[in-house]
């Protein structure tokens, strides 16, 4: 009897998890889809040198964070993973998700910049010793904004 | 080399496989070693509960043994909790009863008994309602001293271990584990084993015939419940969908007859009801 609350308690979660986390993550891809091709007009590169030429006038520090919790489910998907080993492929959406948002925000913040250079991204999992907890990831993504005098 | 804004065709950095695919095919895959290993680690519990030594047995008890509530001190309870233990102690020889047991009445209109380890059997005051005769309610304590002479209680604890650890294994949560552990463990409850039930009714077919030279009232109190399920239910073709009730009848009366085992008259119940 126990045994079936129990199963219960680890499946609702579960069930919950893969139901509004399957329906955040096709909403945000399609947000992700339709910006980066919005900022698409913005180069970013992640060499130290600029690559669109001009008299740079002004370059300062541009930053994008975001934060993105694991569901439910895909930490079971991990956890049932972590048993056997192999890729984790329930965490590459969240991961990839988190970055291009982390590189849109950044992009969003200087849009009338003319080119970014020096692009970085930091990766940081948050909660990851709370009992219990479900886990978030960070991601920064950090470069320069170069302007150029004149039309861009 | 002129820079050409673009964004790439497609992505390989994340799987293009439905998410549930491989979460179903790890969980089909290690649900099944779960299975074989409750199945093969199970038969390993009843291997080590049949060997281990009687102070091996009282020292795991100790663990999970439950106290046992106060007996009453006066009235007419008192004195058919008395009667109860003096038949229960009777019975004792017979069962190779590990230990002492104490009878307490449990006021309940279900007709059922348990026993939990440590040795206390809590009689239903409904029971007492269902059995005509002394034998027959010496049958169902002998059946619940057969429990514990059978070390079911260690079976229980030994296989709940089992499935919990697995449980905690598979979803990587440990918290109910603790919950084996848990006093209380009904041996007598339905979702228990069939096969230790029908191990407990042919020991207790045995302790009836050994106390009393015969096997009468054996069936008396699944007679009674199988005529309160027709009761409630008319019709002859329920009992054949449910056959639990008939089929422990008949493996009893197919036991007695293959041990030679007769019938005789029963006695009175040893109190009013």
């Amino acid at each position: 009897m126990e045994f079936y609350v129990l199963l219960l308690l680890w499946s609702v979660p579960v069930v919950l998890g893969f139901v509004f986390g399957q329906l955040a993550e096709k909403r945000h891809y399609r947000s992700i889809h339709a910006r980066e091709k919005a900022m698409l007009y913005l180069p970013t590169t992640s060499g130290k040198l600029p690559i669109m030429g001009g008299q740079a006038v002004r370059c300062e520090l541009v930053t994008g964070s975001v934060v993105v919790s694991v569901d439910h489910f895909k930490r079971a998907a991990a956890a049932l993973r972590g048993l056997v080993g192999g890729p984790v492929k329930s965490y590459e959406s969240l991961l990839d998700r988190a970055k291009r948002e982390a590189v849109l925000r950044l992009k969003e913040s200087c849009g009338s910049a003319h080119e970014i250079v020096n692009l970085r991204l930091e990766t940081v999992p948050l909660s990851k010793s709370a009992q219990g907890g479900i886990g978030a990831v960070e991601v920064l993504a950090f470069g320069t904004a170069i302007y150029v005098a004149g039309p861009a | 080399m002129k820079y050409a804004p673009s964004l790439p065709p497609r992505n390989d950095n994340v799987t293009r496989e439905h998410p549930l695919k491989d979460f179903l095919t790890l969980l089909a895959g290690l649900g099944a070693l779960a299975l074989l290993g409750y199945f093969i680690l199970g038969l390993l519990v009843d291997a080590v509960v049949d060997r281990m030594g009687p102070e091996t047995e009282a020292s795991l008890t100790r663990i999970v043994a439950a106290k046992a509530e106060p007996a009453p001190t006066a009235g007419a309870e008192a004195a058919r909790t008395a009667r109860l233990q003096q038949l229960v102690d009777s019975l004792r020889a017979c069962a190779g009863s590990p230990g002492p047991a104490t009878v307490r009445l449990t006021n309940s209109s279900v007709p059922n008994a348990v026993v939990v380890p440590g040795g206390t059997i809590y009689v239903f005051s409904g029971l007492l309602d269902h059995v005509r005769s002394e034998n027959g309610l010496a049958f169902v304590l002998a059946h619940e001293l057969a429990h514990l002479s059978h070390r079911d209680h260690l079976r229980a604890l030994g296989r709940g271990l089992v499935l919990y650890g697995l449980a905690a294994l598979l979803t990587g949560d440990s918290s109910a584990l603790a919950s084996v552990l848990a006093p209380v463990q009904q041996l007598g409850d339905a979702s228990y084993s069939r096969a230790r039930e029908s191990a407990a009714d042919a020991m207790a077919l045995q302790v009836l015939a050994c106390r009393y030279g015969h096997t009468g009232g054996a069936t008396e109190f699944f007679e009674a419940l199988r005529a309160r399920d027709e009761d409630a239910l008319p019709g002859s073709h329920y009992v054949a969908s449910h056959p639990a009730m008939g089929a422990r009848i008949a493996a009893i009366q197919a036991a007695a007859a293959r041990a030679g085992m007769r019938t005789g008259p029963v006695l009175p119940l040893p109190f009013a009801k």
